[in-house]
């Protein structure tokens, strides 16, 4: 069939019109099946035909609903009442069954969306739970680095408690020079057991490349007794034994210390 | 439904029996009648309101090839014939569809004639080939060339 020639016929303007016979109407229908491009003209058609229609819409009086819907009201009330006493057990069995498989279902969707949720909440719950686990980890590690801090710093304090109780211990205060006449420091030297630890209260930092080193003037003679640091703790620091000493100073160096004393870089000076 | 389809049938209607009581009369059957036959409505046949307006327009016509008709029209047609052409629509309309009257004034008279004896007289395209003297065939394709102009216009 050559369908451009049978759009161009204009049977199926007649046939969205409704002037077409019966047994028309049936073969135009049977042509639309069977082929799309006439189902979209037909479309078209009555597309344009609806907006023709539309074009002379007028609304109704409102009366017209009312008298309408009390035809229907009284139509129904008829037509009702009749098949209601007909309606056998197997009927109410079916209607029965309905209600049920839709209670049933609604049920089973709600119930699967609680599962779903609930599921979602026991993963996040779960999650929060090793994130806690972290955080507590974290804290415990922290508290465990504190206490292992605490412990030496106690430790470090026994160990001086010990030595400045030590009757062999003698204490020499170092005083300040001209260089820094508000430092001081205190050494402490066990004539026994010849440890020597020391203190030092206000002294100027070092630069970068140097350090303060201890000086033990045993008969004019100056003995390195090592280098130390500067720290703001109140903590003995041990440096290199001394067997004989009368006398102790304090002089900045090069890192690392020097074989014999810079005079002129003296700090500190303490007699026995 | 109604309040979709009710001013637009209504209108159609209106057009074909050209009186408010008729109108009012007729739209209370069709809708009773689209009501009571929806189960016949076949979708793959075409649009619901394709099959419910041509409902409406057979009613109409029907009505119009009645006695009743005939009688109520003689004492009514002279006034009739002043008012019905020029019925103010635009007061009445849905306001999506004022201008759309001017929009059919872009269909010259003949195509306008065609489309308002099919649509609104029940004329078939014999009806008018055999009225009018013009050949079949010539019918057909002006009705389609008009139907055409009306698909361009929205």
């Amino acid at each position: 069939m050559n369908i451009q020639e049978y759009i161009s016929s204009g049977i199926l303007e007649a046939y969205v019109l409704g002037t077409l016979t019966e047994e028309e109407n049936e073969q135009v229908s049977k042509q639309i099946d069977a082929y799309p491009e006439l189902a979209k003209e037909v479309e078209a058609i009555e597309q344009a035909l609806y907006h023709y229609a539309q074009a002379h819409s007028i609304n109704p009086p409102i009366s017209l609903k009312e008298k309408l819907l009390i035809k229907i009201d009284e139509q129904e009330g008829k037509v009702v009442k009749l098949p209601v006493q007909k309606k056998s057990v197997a009927y109410y069995l079916a209607a029965a069954s309905i209600v049920v498989a839709l209670f049933s279902s609604s049920f089973a969707i709600y119930f699967w969306n609680k599962w779903k949720h609930a599921e979602e909440q026991i993963l996040a719950m779960e999650q929060d739970n090793a994130t806690m686990a972290q955080n507590l980890n974290l804290v415990n590690e922290k508290l465990q680095v504190e206490v292992k801090t605490r412990e030496q710093y106690i430790a470090s304090l026994k160990t001086d408690l010990s030595i400045a109780l030590d009757t062999s211990t003698n204490f020499i205060e170092l005083k300040g020079l001209p260089l820094s006449p508000t430092a001081s420091a205190m050494v402490l030297w066990n004539s026994n057991s010849h440890d020597v630890f020391i203190d030092v209260k206000n002294l100027p930092a070092p630069p970068p490349d140097k350090q303060y080193q201890l000086w033990a003037l045993h008969n004019g003679q100056p003995i390195d007794a090592g280098v130390f640091d500067v720290t703001d703790s109140i903590n003995l620091q041990r440096v290199k034994n001394i067997e004989a000493a009368q006398a102790f100073a304090v002089t900045l160096e090069k890192k690392g210390g020097v074989p014999s004393p810079t005079m002129d870089a003296m700090y500190l000076l303490g007699k026995l | 439904m109604y309040d979709n389809y009710s001013a637009v049938l209504y209108g159609t209607i209106y057009k074909i029996v050209r009186s408010e009581e008729m109108a009012d009369e007729v739209t209370q059957d069709c809708f009773m009648k689209v009501w009571n036959k929806i189960g016949d409505y076949d979708k793959r046949k075409g649009r619901l309101f394709t099959w419910m307006i041509n409902i409406a327009r057979n009613m109409a016509i029907d009505k119009t090839r009645s006695k009743e008709f005939h009688q109520k029209n003689k004492s009514e047609e002279i006034e009739d014939h002043v008012s019905i052409q020029d019925v103010d629509y635009s007061d009445k309309n849905k306001p999506e569809y004022i201008g759309v009257k001017d929009m059919l004034d872009t269909l010259n008279r003949e195509q306008k004639q065609l489309l308002e004896l099919m649509y609104f007289k029940g004329y078939s395209q014999s009806e008018i080939a055999e009225e009018f003297n013009i050949p079949l065939g010539t019918v057909k394709t002006r009705i389609r060339s008009a139907i055409i102009k009306l698909r361009g216009l929205f």
